[in-house]
């Protein structure tokens, strides 16, 4: 049988590229949650929706794919802003009167998901759709031709490489910045020492939703834009989990780890079982390691 | 019959799961498994769904019921999609992605039920009894138990009741029903597959739970009628078709749930209804009467049933107490603390923020675990054991800050307290009912005396949430003497209640001694700890700086240096 080497190159490969989604939806996805310590499910059903817009841009609009991309950046913030000030907001402040049921704030990014997520076949059908031809289809053949680099995925393993980088040195250097990693730190003290906290949480949001952007296209590229792909939110739960609650820099490791476990152990796995190391390796976390790999907020334990 | 299962421990225990499509899959496919294999009959099948759930339900609470909020709805999310992947990739067991198919419909001996009115009735005698048995369950104490642990956790633990063990049931009974919930699935449309059990649903069981009403027997039931008839009413005034009506369904239900956590999370089962159905009042009490009732400071003269149960027979267990230390991080907090407790005494652990008063009473009652020492209660060893046991062993505490359970009336917060009643056992409240009732009638007289004592008789059917502090002290401090305890720790009795109380708790707790408990106290307020103590003990930064009789204590000059620190002590000296 041997070590199928070219197998394994392209399994890394594959990996890889899914990291680099991972990496983008997960970080927007961390912004709100370290911020405003919502796990916003509807985040997921964001970057789908998101997906949907610049596949309408580019088919029926008729826009270059990168500029429906840009395009779709001020919609994404638009969306998020509208999910905090309309949705979130005011449960928050109900919150403070206290007769909110368990993970109230959950529950309603549940329900803006599902409305979301179940609008999209209303309009679209049910069948997942595809940007038209585009050289991001195509792949350089390596390794004696047997390994396929696809374009999207020499696209998308840098720029979301930079993008993060690019996103952590805004984090550490603007005032702005400043103030959110207070805010994930420390939301009380925060308050205390005279930061919008409110504000913060409306940015993180906006942010998380613009780089929802970023995710949107990486997936319609490589999976297409499927309203029925509902397993995505929890991959990037999980990476969010693994990376550690608090680190940004452990997001992106966990999640190129994600990816290229999930797709390396098809080596040994059936294709339908590869998803199924993430939830294991999940699980492997909450319960033995619930800090992740670089976290220090820790859980809380009943 | 999901969204029942699921109140039960999202509305009822304030656990907030993803699992349940994961337990209804495996009661599905344990039973068509059964029925594939083995026989046809039903009931077989049903149990084997059923039990199978509940073993599954048990094991996944072991290893996730102790992460709290997030982490739990991550954690059973995860269970659910592994449990999808174990299912689909064991085609041998499973049939993989094609499912099974050719389940029979339910077969009883010979009688088979093919039709679908017959399906209806089996369900719906099921789903009755789903039912009856939820509501005897929350009816009885054990309900209230679990209203506990959503509430107060750790005041649970603080009244011998272990939380953990609770929960695991509850998510096991739960898990169990939705496996039944499978089981008639499968037998109703005879085929199952993975698809039939993506994460969807399970925000429509969520939906049905919020819409209708959390917390309550109704509301999920409520709530599935309106969300599965809306479907059908659509479709009959023809404004959606077959396959957009689930689209439909779903994304308006989402759009509910979200409207309604803002606007009215109790759900839309009106609020009267519930509060005529659980006889309790939620004004706030009137003022004039809680003025004339407080006022009286004294307490009344112990009811004899209240003595008779309170008095220590023979002379109480001593608390020895060696060597305790206890640190977090690099913070030693208590430093080798050695101290005796005698029954009959009341002994008060004075000294400044952060001398380690707190930790060192969490140690000796087992909220806090310590490091090293041993804390003796009659000869046994108690350090080592979790808070819930130490109450088995006699010895219970108060909080600061009272921890009362709030959506709760007072005399429910006390029935919390008595030890061993039949109906904390999910068996004993389904088989025998009747003792059950008897016992919960003898229950509710005796926490109404023991208000009656410290007249606040009349505060028996208010929330617990809308009493005053002094209201809540004295509520706590018989909540925790309902626990039968004879070896009492107060932290702080006073904090938070308005003076005209204090004569009222400082009389409360000089009966405790003179009725034989073991009573040892954290106090701020020099004058109620002269009044009171029999024995003063001074901590300063993890150690015991002195001890002595609280005229002793109260003149020496360590006490003042300690608290004032060098320069003004020796001015107080040097006036």
């Amino acid at each position: 049988m041997g070590f199928n080497t070219a197998l394994f190159l392209q399994l890394v490969w594959a990996g890889l590229t899914a990291g680099a989604l991972y990496a983008v939806v997960a970080f927007g996805f961390c912004l709100v949650y370290y911020t405003s310590r919502v796990l916003h499910f509807a985040h997921g059903a964001v970057v789908i929706l998101l997906s949907y817009v610049i596949y309408t841009l580019v088919t029926s609009g008729g826009l270059w794919w990168p500029i429906a991309a840009l395009v779709a950046v001020p919609i994404g913030v638009l969306l998020g802003a509208t999910i905090e000030l309309a949705v979130y907001r005011p449960v928050r402040r109900r919150a403070r009167h206290g007769d909110l049921p368990a993970q109230a704030l959950f529950m309603a990014s549940l329900g803006i998901g599902l409305m979301i997520v179940n609008v999209i076949p209303l309009v679209y059908g049910t069948s997942p759709k595809f940007l038209p031809g585009g050289i991001l289809a195509n792949a350089i053949l390596v390794w004696h031709d047997q390994v396929a680099l696809s374009y999207i995925g020499l696209v998308a393993i840098p720029a979301s490489i930079a993008l993060i980088f690019a996103l952590m040195l805004w984090l550490r250097v603007t005032p702005t910045g400043k103030t959110i990693r207070a805010v994930i730190d420390n939301p009380e003290t925060s308050r205390i020492v005279g930061l919008n906290v409110e504000r913060t949480n409306l940015v993180a949001l906006c942010l998380g939703s613009a780089l929802a952007t970023g995710g949107a296209i990486f997936l319609i590229a490589s999976r297409g834009a499927d309203s029925q792909a509902n397993n995505l939110m929890i991959v990037i739960i999980a990476v969010a989990l693994i990376g550690g609650i608090g680190s940004l820099e452990g997001v992106l490791v966990a999640a190129f780890l994600v990816g290229l476990a999930s797709n390396v152990a098809l080596l040994w796995l059936p294709t339908s079982l590869g998803d199924s190391v993430i939830y294991v390796f999940l699980l492997l976390v909450i319960t033995f390691r619930p800090k992740g790999l670089f976290g220090h907020i820790t859980a809380k334990r009943a | 019959m999901l969204a029942v299962a699921y109140d039960l421990i999202f509305g009822h225990t304030g656990l907030f799961s993803a699992a349940s499509i994961a337990f209804y899959a495996s009661g599905a496919y344990l039973a068509a498994i059964v029925f594939d294999r083995v026989t046809h009959q039903f009931i077989v099948g049903a149990m084997a769904g059923f039990a199978g759930a509940y073993f599954l339900g048990w094991l996944v609470g072991r290893i996730s019921l102790h992460l709290m909020g997030d982490y739990l709805v991550i954690a059973t999310l995860g269970v659910h999609f592994l449990i999808i992947a174990v299912v689909t990739n064991w085609p041998s067991v499973t049939g993989g992605t094609e499912g099974m198919s050719s389940i029979p419909r339910p077969q009883f001996g010979h009688v088979v039920l093919t039709s679908n009115p017959e399906m209806l009735v089996l369900t719906v005698c099921l789903l009755m009894a789903v039912v009856v048995v939820a509501w005897k369950i929350v009816g009885a104490p054990y309900g209230r138990l679990l209203h506990a642990v959503r509430d107060e956790s750790t005041a649970v633990a603080a009244l011998g009741h272990d939380p953990a063990r609770i929960k695991r049931n509850i998510f096991a009974l739960s898990a169990a029903i939705s496996g039944l919930a499978g089981v008639i699935y499968a037998t109703y449309i005879t085929y199952i597959d993975p698809s039939s059990f993506l994460i969807d649903p399970l925000i429509l069981i969520v939906a049905m739970v919020i819409i209708g009403g959390a917390g309550t027997i109704a509301g999920p039931l409520l709530g599935s009628v309106i969300v599965f008839l809306t479907p059908e009413f659509l479709r009959a005034v023809k404004l959606a078709d077959g396959t957009t009506s689930s689209f439909i369904q779903n994304a308006l239900f989402g759009g509910l749930l979200v409207v309604l956590v803002i606007v009215r999370p109790q759900g839309l089962v009106p609020e009267p209804l519930i509060e005529r159905l659980r006889g309790m009042r939620n004004q706030l009490p009137r003022l004039a009467d809680a003025v004339v009732a407080d006022s009286d400071a004294l307490v009344t003269a112990i009811p004899r049933s209240v003595e008779t149960r309170m008095r220590i027979r023979e002379a109480g267990p001593i608390v020895e107490i060696r060597n305790l230390s206890k640190s977090f991080g690099g913070n030693c907090v208590v430093d080798d603390v050695s101290l005796t407790l005698r029954s009959g005494r009341v002994t008060s652990i004075i000294g400044p923020n952060g001398a380690g008063k707190t930790t060192l009473l969490s140690c000796i009652c087992g909220s806090v675990r310590p490091d090293r020492g041993s804390v003796r209660v009659g000869g046994d060893e108690i350090a080592r054991l979790p808070a819930h046991k130490a109450v088995e062993h006699g010895v219970a505490r108060t909080f600061q800050d009272a921890r009362l359970f709030g959506r709760m009336t007072a005399r429910e917060n006390i029935q919390v307290g008595f030890p061993r009643m039949h109906g904390l056992n999910v068996l004993s409240v389904l088989a025998r009912g009747g003792a059950v009732r008897h016992e919960s009638a003898d229950i509710e007289r005796m926490a109404e005396e023991l208000l009656d004592w410290v007249s606040l008789g009349h505060l028996g059917n208010h929330e617990a949430r809308n009493l005053s502090g002094g209201q809540r002290m004295l509520t706590a401090l018989l909540r925790t003497i309902a626990t039968g305890s004879s070896v009492i720790l107060l932290d702080e009795p006073t904090a938070g209640v308005a003076p005209n109380v204090i004569p009222k708790i400082t009389q409360f707790i000089r009966t405790l001694s003179d009725l034989g408990h073991t009573v040892c106290l954290i106090e701020h307020r020099m004058e109620l700890v002269e009044d009171l103590s029999d024995w003063v003990i001074v901590m300063n930064e993890g150690k015991i700086a002195l001890e002595g009789t609280a005229s002793e204590a109260m003149a020496s000059e360590e006490l003042q240096r300690i608290y004032f620190g060098d320069d003004v002590s020796a001015e107080i000296v040097a006036k």
